[in-house]
């Protein structure tokens, strides 16, 4: 056994682990409370971690104000997501339908004309102007789409007319639309390249805390980023905690997660606490990409996102669909199986997780945490 | 009542009485979709960038037809098809390089080589599918897609780390292992290939014709509808479910064999899960569980996918943005016509037709009846043909209640009356029963074909 036991891959399984369980509570939440597996949170993870490296890299934003920022992007993307594409499988909503539709049209259209003007600016220097116009409409749409959602939330767009009955197959197909056209935007913009996270400057308070050494345990070394993501995780995961069961919007989403239909009628904004728990998620999300892109160094690029997220989504399940303790016990055991696989199989590390993943499902779909009544495929 | 003239043309047909059900418009559409194929090399030549979309228009027809088993007749999503096509292709090339004794490629070297190259992968993915059947088989909804999806992963991964597949970099074939058809070697101009792929489309759509209007059919769709309900019935669910399985992987190989002749290099590292995302697109724009509608489907989107590769009236698109068209495509189908282009015409399963009808009168029941049946009985049947019909189908045809529906009833009324016995009562609603089930549904518009989700809601 001891092959496979080093401090390295305590470490290693550890770090995962925490990677893998800041995702797996955006799914988990998500499908707590309406049975959907958002497929497209892998992708919210990606885009968060590009807007980090983006932030940081190009704008020279400090780390942590660009970590708060891609969060907020996350946030409203995660929003934008349930607006655009699940809302209108629950609730009809004529007015909120169309424009989220033509946001949705108009976002793509202008993501392949700003691919053709990238390709059209190597030869003529004229397109370059048009191009930042163009990236400045394809920033505002969705700011505009999050807008209308927050006032159609509220109402102010007019009540929803009815709850549509749409059935979990049209919703997860949704799910995995969604997930490729973000996918496929992101290819649009940012091209098929690997990203890198640029190195650190030295002196400076980033280099201090992600590139020193914490512990030494033998041969092997924590480093800071690894206990950084640690130590946020574990603040992150108990602060959620507090909100789900000692605030008002967290004894809301509790409820949803129950009943729906009877916490509506005790006056639950449904919709809207469904908006908070993609928001939760989604910005969770950004934090756990931004760091691990800095634990791994690089890697960035328009796929990134689909394994950790479906790992994660395994993770979710693992530990009981709906928990919040069970995605962290998940991820960790998850993490743990891809670390110590990773010693002499490098190359199936993800096979044993999505091995882990169908056992589970087949032996225990409740969970770790969950009732056996309560699993619901 | 007479035969119409539909009927007697039908009768020169070999096989023809197996169409008597359909509609003219039925008959044109998929006689012009054969005559499109056929003829397609006339205008332009083999070897005509158009005949290789053809081509892999056909081969993923062929694929989604396979996948709409599962994901139409039978109500799962499945979303690890792709590794079926992988397998086929990887044990295609490895039959085709194999040297045999004395570098003869026994299996390039003659057209019964290949022929049972596409057999043996069609079989061996057959098999494979039952095999992922016994610990799938109780799954539904979510959990069935993701665990296919994981499963698909797996295969993914050891077949990108493999040797025999060529790893990360692919297999290309030699000269002499290209495979061999009527006398020559397959290339891409190969006209004998070109119509082999036309023929397996053309069967297999006849085959998953058949297995639709017959008892196996009935059975998916009423596991689809309630699995419970269809258990209380007396349909042995997970014998059927199987037997899905073990079609739909069956396709899957004979796809995955001529997509690596088509294809002629196989890389595994492009076989991932997002080609099955295509294929469940294409049956998704259709229309799950509508024939017609997956032809259309993949009518519509693969051409689309080689078009994009090429320049577009003086603009040149980025091959990326196909994804995003089928990303799109994806949300939109579900969110204004969850049921499809073209839906089925008729309810969730067909009515038994004027063979199945006289078989189960006579208390003998089969899964295929393809005897003509007694002159007695089809003229006893309105449903067999007559002068109305052509014009009942063509005012049915835009939306509403099926034609086989509103054929079948008048017929089935007398029969009802004079008390038959109920000897496949138990498994197959009759069509006197089903028209008075399913009218209400129809009549409901647009959500007819997709009761699986509410069916599964509750």
């Amino acid at each position: 056994m001891s092959e496979f036991f080093d401090w390295s891959v305590l470490f290693n399984a550890l770090t995962l682990g925490a990677v893998y369980a800041l995702i797996a509570v955006g799914y988990t939440m998500v499908y707590g409370i309406i049975q959907l597996i958002n497929f497209a949170h892998g992708e919210v993870f990606m885009i968060g971690t590009f807007a980090g490296l983006l932030l940081f890299a190009q704008l020279s934003v400090p780390l942590s104000l660009a970590i708060l920022l891609a969060m907020l992007v996350c946030l409203m993307l995660g929003v934008v997501i349930d607006f655009t594409a699940y809302l209108p499988l629950r609730r009809k909503h004529p007015l909120a339908d169309t424009i989220s539709i033509a946001g949705l049209t108009g976002f793509c259209g202008l993501a392949i004309a700003y691919f053709l003007l990238a390709r059209a600016e190597q030869s003529q220097a004229a397109a370059s102007g048009l191009r930042i116009a163009l990236g400045v409409l394809l920033a505002a749409i969705p700011l505009a789409l999050f807008a209308l959602a927050i006032c159609g939330l509220y109402g102010k767009l007019g009540r929803p007319k009815a709850s549509v009955t749409s059935d979990r197959l049209s919703a997860l197909i949704t799910a995995i639309g969604m997930s490729l056209s973000l996918q496929t935007i992101a290819q649009l913009v940012w091209g098929a390249d690997f990203y890198v996270f640029p190195p650190f400057a030295k002196e400076s308070l980033a280099h201090t805390v992600f590139e020193s050494d914490v512990l030494t345990l033998g041969s092997a070394t924590l480093k800071g980023k690894e206990f950084v993501i640690w130590v946020v995780t574990a603040a992150l995961m108990v602060g959620l905690n507090g909100l789900v069961h000692r605030t008002k919007i967290g004894k809301a989403m509790r409820a949803c997660a129950q009943d729906q239909k009877t916490a509506a009628l005790m006056g639950v904004n449904v919709d809207y606490v469904i908006a908070v728990t993609f928001m939760i998620g989604s910005a969770l999300a950004a934090i756990a990409g931004i760091l691990f892109a800095i634990k791994v160094g690089g890697n960035i690029y328009f796929r990134m996102g689909y394994y950790p997220g479906v790992i994660a989504f395994a993770a979710a399940v693992l530990g009981g669909i709906g928990s919040i303790r069970g995605a962290v016990v998940g991820g960790l055991i998850i993490g743990a199986t891809q670390a110590v696989a990773q010693v002499k199989w490098a190359e199936y590390d993800f096979a044993f997780a999505f091995g882990l993943m169908i056992l589970v499902i087949l032996f225990r779909p409740w969970g770790i945490f969950g009732k056996p009544g309560a699993a619901r495929a | 009542m007479s035969e119409g003239p539909k009927v007697e043309l039908l009768r020169l047909l070999p096989g023809g009485h197996l169409l008597l059900e359909r509609s003219w418009g039925q008959l044109a559409a998929s006689g012009g979709l054969g005559l499109l194929f056929l003829v397609l090399p006339a205008f332009v030549g083999f070897g005509h960038p158009l005949i290789n979309v053809g081509l892999y228009v056909a081969v993923f027809a062929i694929l989604s037809l396979g996948l709409n088993v599962v994901v139409g007749w039978t109500g799962l999503l499945e979303l690890g098809y792709v590794s079926f096509l992988a397998t086929g292709a990887v044990l295609t090339f490895n039959l085709l390089l194999w040297e045999g004794a004395g570098g003869a490629h026994p299996f390039a070297s003659s057209s019964l080589g290949f022929l049972a190259i596409i057999l043996l992968s069609g079989l061996l993915c057959a098999a494979l599918g039952l095999l992922r059947g016994i610990p799938t088989l109780k799954l539904t909804g979510d959990y069935y897609a993701i665990v296919t999806l994981g499963l698909a992963e797996i295969v993914y991964l050891i077949f990108l780390n493999s040797e025999f597949t060529g790893g990360a970099f692919g297999m290309k074939l030699s000269s002499d292992s290209r495979p061999t058809l009527l006398g020559s070697r397959i290339y891409y101009d190969s006209w004998a290939f070109y119509y082999l792929v036309v023929l397996a489309l053309g069967a297999t759509v006849v085959v998953m014709d058949r297995l639709d209007r017959s008892r196996i059919g009935r059975a998916w769709a009423a596991i689809r509808l309630d699995e419970v309900a269809a258990r209380a019935c007396g349909i042995d669910v997970a014998r059927y479910k199987m037997l899905a399985f073990g079609i739909s992987g069956f396709f899957g190989g004979v796809g995955g064999a001529l997509y690596a002749v088509w294809i002629g290099t196989v890389a595994v590292k492009a076989l991932d899960v997002w080609q099955s995302i295509l294929i469940l697109c294409a049956v998704v724009l259709g229309g799950m569980g509508s024939l017609r509608g997956v032809l259309l489907g993949s009518l519509v989107l693969f051409p689309l996918r080689e078009l994009l590769r090429e320049e577009l009236f003086g603009v040149r698109v980025p091959p990326e943005a196909s994804n995003l068209v089928y990303g799109l495509l994806l949300i939109f189908v579900m969110r204004f016509r969850p049921q499809g282009l073209l839906p089925r015409s008729a309810g969730p399963v067909h009515p038994l037709d004027a063979n199945e009808q006289e078989a189960v009168r006579r208390g003998r029941p089969r899964l295929f009846v393809l005897t003509e049946p007694a002159p007695s009985s089809s003229t006893e049947t309105p449903g067999a043909g007559g002068g109305p019909r052509p014009g009942v189908a063509h005012s049915a045809e835009t939306d509403g209640p099926s034609p086989d529906a509103t054929d079948v009833h008048p017929g089935h009324e007398g029969r009802a009356a004079t008390g038959e016995g109920p000897a496949e009562g138990t498994e197959e609603p009759r069509p006197g029963i089903a028209q008075d089930r399913f009218s209400p549904e129809e009549g409901s518009g647009p959500s007819s074909p997709r009761e699986a989700g509410s069916a599964e809601d509750a």
